[in-house]
């Protein structure tokens, strides 16, 4: 049984070059481009691990990680937020509600990530 | 006959009494000629007064004759001496002068005429008194007598009409009421010497003269000499008061009882001289009441204004502190302030109290004669006629209409401005005497040195203001720009969150497709497409590390600092991503790098932002080092508990001086420049400015062409403190080796 990752980010080529590195690591990869879709598809598929942006359309990552967080069914789901804000509020929050680990997408390569993602589904 | 003897007696007697001292009065101001004028008529008049009471109390023909030639010894000089003086009230002309020449020509030959039996003989005797009878030459003197009293009459009554001023008018009026009473009463003297029974009324003439001349003396300033007249008026009455009674009853003591003569005459003299103690304090009361309530202290006035004075800086407080202090003093019904302005020719009025001008602006319309206030001279109402001249007629009458009786120039020196006081009529109707005319004098000098104190503090607080003004303007425009800058920062803050997202998300597409690509799965690609991703690769690396090295600046530069999220790692795994990172060059250097940290070394900091200093420091050691060099990392602990890291290089170092300058942003070293043209200059500020952002700082030592060894200090801040063991195993990475590994 694969191990599921859902993506959600607005930017459909960044979320298309992510799917496409973790699909050739054998992950099974859910996709959704807004905090509200992300928020639903989460529930529905309950992943492995959550890798999110922050800025985007409808409802912004970290209000959807919170709004998550106050659910039974994701209060402890992994989270890697992934984004290139490097502002320290948004951090501290995130840090806040337990995600693993943040990074800012540019500074990264994608074999990185997926190192990263391995170490988190240990 | 007795009361008529007695009463010719008494009158000549008063007459003699107050002429005398009326003479005394005038003469007290004897600058004047009008007042000189005025003694010598007065003295004429005591003469012929005692001469004639001498002469109607004779018996002897020959007593007769000598006193009547002793009375025209004196008169002769009368008409010339009249002359003179209606001169002296109105004015000399040629015509005039030649007049009055002739005049004192003839008198002297009258005294000598008068001598002589041609001019009076024979004594001709009436009920009350003998009397010489007139003779040829006698005809001459009456005609001299009356062409020239009917020229001084002439001379009055022209002056009088062309006068203008109530004042001056009123006058040259008593002037010519008195010589009236003189020349027309006081000419029946004449009527006796041609055979006219003419009661000698004439002796009272100079009694009614001095009543007059006073009267106008205490009311309309006659000769200046007022302040005199109190006393006279005082005495004189006290006197009257006290001697009519006594004479009255010692005479009628005498013609009734002359037996009680003496010890009556005693108890009236004893009484007399204990009620004229008290008649004389009457009187003074009365007078001080009724004609001089205006007195005053000079030298009080003058120190009361000083003190006044000297506490204001202000003008309107200065004038109403004199206006203050001279009304008190004159009791005049109106004074005020009026100025006027060279420049546009108008006058103002400042203060007024109690003058009618209708209007603010004067109605005048004359230019004022440059020289015509030259000094602080009061100038009565009177004399701006002569000072105007006929051309400004107007202006005088204007301010005579309203009651302006004296005029007070003040003069401030640098001042445009010329300062009138003005002074309407005293509420006593008396005129401005000599002593308020000099009080006048002192007040202008006064308020002149006052005005102009007043004048610079003005013009030094207009100063303050406007520099107030200006500094609040440029306070204002730098809170203004202050506010812009704000707005300016707010929006470069905002600029840099967009930056870094809008910046960093395509750098991360091309990253990452690039990336993909350079995996090359389907191996379609060949070695020199490989070799050209790559380039892509390399070019967008350095895009993301400059928005990256540009948003930390943009941090620093907001005050932010870096938001420093501290966590524990061992500083070796960091190390070894920077290696890896630059390994590229190091290899292309055939560089040695010489790793002396302990591999298990934990630290407690922000893992990104240390990797960044690291990666910033090797990379320029990197940089900067010749082929098959060596550089070196190493730690210490210093005696503060802190670890001191260390990467010495054996590159071109920093020239000294531009070592002070090697932190600032933007800076980078001629000989830096010269070997790497690319960087910004911002590495090793941002890298400083983090390892302070940690509590540490960064340090270096260099000599050129020798090589450089940086230091950055981090304090052990641990959350849980940390035992620090550094082994002193060193670590060689034989770069050569690891070269396949990261190919």
């Amino acid at each position: 049984m694969p191990k599921k990752i859902l993506i959600v980010e607005d930017d459909l080529s960044l979320a298309k070059a992510l799917r496409v590195s973790l699909e050739g690591e054998k992950f099974e990869v859910i996709e959704a481009h807004d905090g509200l879709e992300g928020l639903a598809a989460a529930e529905k598929n309950l992943p492995n691990l959550i890798l999110c942006d922050i800025n985007m359309p409808k409802m912004d990552g970290l209000s959807m990680l919170s709004a998550m967080r106050q659910t039974d069914w994701g209060k402890d789901l992994s989270v890697i937020m992934l984004t290139n804000f490097s502002d320290g509020d948004k951090i501290s929050e995130a840090l806040k509600n337990s995600v693993f680990r943040y990074l800012v997408k540019s500074d990264w390569d994608l074999a990185h990530i997926i190192e990263e993602v391995k170490k988190e589904m240990k | 006959m007795i009361i008529l003897n007695n009463f010719s007696r008494i009158f000549s007697l008063l007459s003699l009494l107050f002429i005398i001292i009326l003479s005394l009065v005038v003469l007290i101001n004897s600058r004047k000629l009008l007042n000189k004028l005025f003694f010598l008529l007065t003295l004429i008049l005591d003469l012929w007064v005692f001469g004639s009471f001498m002469m109607l109390s004779s018996t002897a023909d020959a007593q007769v004759i000598f006193w009547d030639r002793f009375i025209y010894a004196a008169v002769v000089f009368w008409p010339a001496l009249q002359y003179h003086f209606s001169l002296a009230v109105t004015y000399i002309n040629k015509k005039r002068r030649i007049a009055l020449a002739v005049a004192y020509l003839l008198s002297p030959v009258f005294l000598v005429l008068s001598q002589t039996d041609y001019f009076v003989k024979d004594v001709f005797r009436y009920a009350w008194g003998a009397h010489t009878q007139a003779q040829f030459l006698h005809h001459f003197f009456v005609l001299f007598f009356a062409v020239y009293g009917l020229l001084f009459f002439y001379n009055m009554i022209k002056q009088y009409r062309r006068e203008h001023f109530r004042v001056e008018k009123k006058r040259l009026l008593y002037y010519i009421l008195g010589f009236c009473v003189l020349d027309f009463i006081g000419g029946t003297a004449f009527f006796p010497a041609y055979l006219i029974p003419f009661f000698p009324v004439f002796l009272a003439t100079p009694l009614i003269f001095s009543l007059i001349i006073s009267y106008a003396i205490v009311y309309f300033g006659l000769m200046d000499v007022k302040l005199i007249m109190r006393r006279y008026f005082v005495y004189s009455m006290s006197l009257i008061s006290v001697l009519v009674p006594t004479y009255l009853c010692l005479y009628d003591i005498n013609a009734f009882y002359p037996r009680y003569l003496f010890p009556a005459s005693l108890i009236i003299f004893a009484i007399s001289l204990t009620f004229f103690a008290r008649i004389k304090n009457y009187f003074y009361k009365f007078s001080n009441k009724h004609f001089f309530s205006s007195l005053y202290d000079f030298n009080e006035l003058i120190y009361n204004l000083n003190n006044r004075l000297r506490a204001s800086l202000d003008i309107k407080q200065i004038f109403q502190s004199t206006i203050t202090i001279l009304s008190e003093a004159f009791h005049s019904k109106a004074i005020a302030v009026i100025n006027y302005e060279k420049k546009t020719e108008t006058w103002t009025v400042v203060i007024n109290n109690g003058f009618d001008f209708k209007r603010k602006n004067i109605p005048l319309k004359y230019q004022l004669a440059a020289d015509a206030f030259s000094g602080n001279t009061p100038l009565a109402i009177a004399s701006l006629f002569d000072i105007f001249g006929s051309a400004n007629r107007g202006t005088s009458e204007y301010l005579e209409k309203v009651g302006v009786q004296l005029m007070l120039p003040i003069k401030i020196k640098q001042s445009k401005l010329v300062s009138f006081m003005i002074f309407g009529q005293k509420e006593s109707g008396e005129v401005y005497n000599s002593k308020d005319l000099r009080v006048l004098e002192s007040v202008a000098a006064e308020i002149g040195i006052s005005l102009e104190n007043a004048l610079l503090y003005q013009s030094v607080t207009k100063f303050n203001v406007k520099l107030k003004e200006e500094i609040s303007k440029a306070t204002k425009q730098l809170q203004a720009q202050n506010e812009a800058l704000t707005i300016l920062d707010k929006a470069k803050t905002e600029f840099v969150g967009i930056a870094s997202h809008q910046l960093r998300t395509p750098l991360t597409g091309i990253r990452w497709f690039t990336e993909l690509l350079m995996q090359n799965k389907e191996k379609n690609l060949n070695r020199e497409q490989l070799d050209f991703l790559n380039q892509v690769d390399k070019s967008n690396h350095r895009m993301i590390s400059l928005v990256n090295d540009l948003l930390d600046v943009t941090h620093i530069e907001t005050g932010r600092k870096f938001d420093i999220i501290k966590t524990e790692f061992k500083l070796d795994d960091v190390i070894q991503e920077v290696i890896k990172e630059n390994v590229a060059l190091l290899t292309t250097k055939k560089l040695t790098l010489l790793n002396q940290i302990a591999p298990n070394l934990m630290i407690y900091a922000d893992s990104d932002k240390i990797k960044q200093v690291w990666q910033n420091l090797i990379s320029n050691a990197t940089k900067y080092t010749q082929e098959k060099k060596a550089i070196n990392l190493s730690v210490a602990e210093n005696s503060a508990g802190e670890l001191v890291f260390c990467v010495q290089d054996e590159g071109i170092g920093i020239p000294k001086d531009q070592q002070s300058q090697i932190f600032a942003k933007f800076f980078r070293a001629n000989n830096a420049t010269l070997q790497e043209s690319d960087g910004t200059g911002l590495g090793l500020y941002i890298a400083r400015e983090i390892i302070r952002a940690h509590g540490g700082e960064m340090w270096f030592e260099s000599e050129e062409n020798k090589g450089t060894k940086f230091y950055f200090s981090l304090p052990m801040a641990t959350k849980k403190k940390m035992a620090v063991t550094i082994k002193k195993e060193t670590n060689v990475i034989n770069i050569n080796n690891k070269i396949k590994k990261y190919a």
